[in-house]
């Protein structure tokens, strides 16, 4: 029954079903089948939402929308192509820079995948970049968005998995940094085979990266701000989303002046359906979740991962390898939420720190979203850029390869993960 | 489809329609941003926190979710795998892209005819905690905001099978565009 239920859900997501639509249609088909209360699944999918922390995600989006409309991205593209626009394959390198930056604003890997594929893909060809290189690079960027604060990932494995979220943003700026670092040097080695170009002769005279910092500045102290206040514990996430989102319109409003009042409804409608593209898939796999669970398929996982070896790295390496494959045939958030109570278990019965644990998790169904045939984030861009799949395939070859590497890094070694929370937190 | 250069009154009327649909949820998400900004002032800066501050704005939450998926379904922005699209001809994209909706608004009718069922049901009775307000005020937009979002996909079914059927190669191509541009 449960296998013939996933199967119905991977052929749907495979046809072209909008993915939330494809997981509610074959819990539907479950609740007809096993004849379990169906009232349940309209609960689970408002219940799946209510939660008070689950409301970062909106204020987080509407504050990404705001900084993307209100002139805050262009300076932090004007800002990372003065750091690093001299170095070969500079425009390239400025796309990984800029998705750091702006995932720590987001936290939605689709999101800065889409801003990527819209501004700096057409930007790249004209200067002589493949477009498959191109697209494939902003799609790779997007696994940094959701492990770095205040990455959607890392709220919802928070909530769902009964971790501190706080933690959670402080532990993910490390391997985010790493995935930052990998795919920098893919990004290198690739343009050196390919003789792609910097993006300006020199490095700019320090005055220049001096005045574009200043340019920045505001919006550069984005993630400061959200660390800071974190750390002394003013606000709850959710709280700082919402002053995120007041602290971005104060600052494109009145600062910049980059948009003006009416700009507001164009934003805001921009924001609605962000947010309820990605929080319909999170009801969605809430109700998907319940059965699951009424299926006892978490305590079956937990037995058959701890009676595979007595060692919790191996038992680790094959979690990691599942989970790649799960995500790149089952939507990345869908996933989080269906899996994310049942693993959390299994990482305590490993001994495995929670919050490393967490990390791990999220950075690989991430991965997933970015992988051939099923990815989410990977279709986003592609229909954006108009680019067939096949080419992505082939020119995502060492960005996969770069962030397979970084995922291997944070799972073995638990120090890239906790040493940050440890530090901050004690 | 409608014309893509804004001026012709069909073109007109949609994008009035499309303001007019998003404007709800559009109000309920700066009304919880405000919620949540003014319950952290209130209990700093007064010490008085508003009472069901959380409900309130969990509550406009789920309506931004259920009544900005109408918006999402009319710009063809849920979250989908395209993976068949790039391997097919333009016809068979038409015809693909009517079948997958078709089974979509199955589904959103079944969910609806569940929905419907729920919110007669027990739920209607309970309240919540801190408000008062009956259970039902959130359930109720599940069927709501699902049934407008199924309505655009009838209206994409209808212009598919027209397309499909006409079989006119340039005006596909135009409605395949239209529908890449929704992707963005």
């Amino acid at each position: 029954m449960m296998i013939l239920v996933v199967a119905l859900l991977i052929v749907l997501i495979a046809i072209g079903v909008p993915v939330a639509f494809a997981v509610i249609g074959s819990s539907i088909v479950y609740f007809l089948a096993s004849g379990a209360p169906d009232t349940i699944l309209v609960q689970r999918l408002t219940s799946g939402v209510t939660p008070f922390p689950l409301l970062a995600i909106p204020f987080f989006i509407f504050a990404g929308v705001v900084m993307a409309n209100g002139g805050i991205a262009q300076r932090i593209l004007g800002f990372a192509d003065a750091l690093i626009g001299h170095r070969r394959g500079g425009l390239a390198q400025v796309n990984v820079l800029n998705s750091v930056i702006m995932g720590g604003m987001t936290g939605s890997g689709s999101a800065d995948a889409a801003v990527d594929a819209k501004v700096l893909v057409p930007i790249m060809t004209k200067f002589g970049y493949e477009k498959g290189f191109a697209t494939a690079l902003s799609v790779a960027t997007g696994v940094i968005a959701p492990i770095i604060p205040p990455g959607i990932g890392l709220i919802l494995y928070g909530y769902l998995a009964d971790v501190s979220i706080g933690r959670l943003f402080v532990a993910g700026v490390i391997p985010g940094a790493l995935l930052a670092v990998a795919l920098g040097v893919a990004v290198s080695l690739v343009s050196r085979r390919r003789d792609y170009g910097a993006a300006r002769d020199t490095r700019p005279p320090i005055g220049e990266i001096r005045h574009q910092a200043r340019r920045a500045f505001w919006a550069l102290m984005m993630p400061v701000l959200l660390l800071v206040g974190l750390r002394i514990g003013v606000f709850t996430p959710t709280e700082l989303g919402a002053v995120a989102v007041l602290y971005s319109l104060v600052i494109s409003l009145l600062v910049y002046r980059e948009i003006t009042w009416r700009d507001l409804p164009q934003m805001l409608r921009e924001s609605v359906v962000a947010t309820s593209v990605v929080v319909l898939i999170v009801a969605a796999g809430s109700a998907f979740g319940w059965i699951i669970t009424t299926e006892r398929v978490p305590q079956a996982l937990v037995e058959s991962a701890i009676g595979l070896s007595a060692n919790p790295w191996v038992i680790l390496l094959v979690l990691n390898l599942v989970l790649l494959v799960l995500g790149a045939l089952i939507d990345a958030t869908a996933l989080l939420v269906i899996l994310a109570p049942i693993m959390a278990p299994i990482g305590a019965s490993l001994g495995v720190d929670p919050v490393h644990f967490g990390i791990v998790i999220v950075l690989n169904l991430t991965i997933g979203a970015i992988t051939p045939p099923l990815g989410s984030i990977l279709y986003t861009a592609c229909a954006i850029t108009g680019t067939s799949v096949e080419e992505y395939t082939r020119e995502s070859v060492p960005f996969l390869f770069a962030v397979f590497i970084v995922l291997m890094v944070v799972t073995f070694v638990p120090a890239v993960s906790t040493t940050l929370p440890t530090l901050l937190y004690g | 489809m409608v014309a893509s250069d804004g001026r012709s009154p069909t073109a007109r009327r949609t994008r009035a329609l499309a303001a007019a649909e998003a404007v709800v949820p559009c109000l309920l998400l700066a009304f919880m941003t405000i919620v949540v900004l003014v319950d952290v002032v209130m209990r700093y800066v007064l010490s008085q926190p508003i009472r069901g501050a959380a409900e309130l704005a969990t509550t406009a939450f789920v309506w931004v979710v259920f009544l900005g998926s109408a918006a999402a379904a009319r710009d063809r922005l849920h979250i989908r795998v395209q993976l068949l699209d790039s391997r097919l001809g333009p016809r068979s994209r038409v015809a693909l892209d009517a079948v997958v909706l078709s089974i979509t608004v199955l589904i959103i009718a079944a969910l609806t005819w569940l929905g419907v069922e729920a919110v007669l049901d027990s739920s209607a009775s309970r309240r919540l905690p801190m408000l008062g307000l009956p259970v039902v005020v959130i359930a109720v937009v599940v069927p709501v905001g699902l049934i407008v979002t199924a309505a655009h996909y009838v209206v994409d079914i209808v212009a598919d099978v027209r397309l499909w059927r006409d079989g006119d190669p340039e005006a596909i191509a135009v409605a395949l565009k239209e529908r890449a541009v929704g992707q963005e």
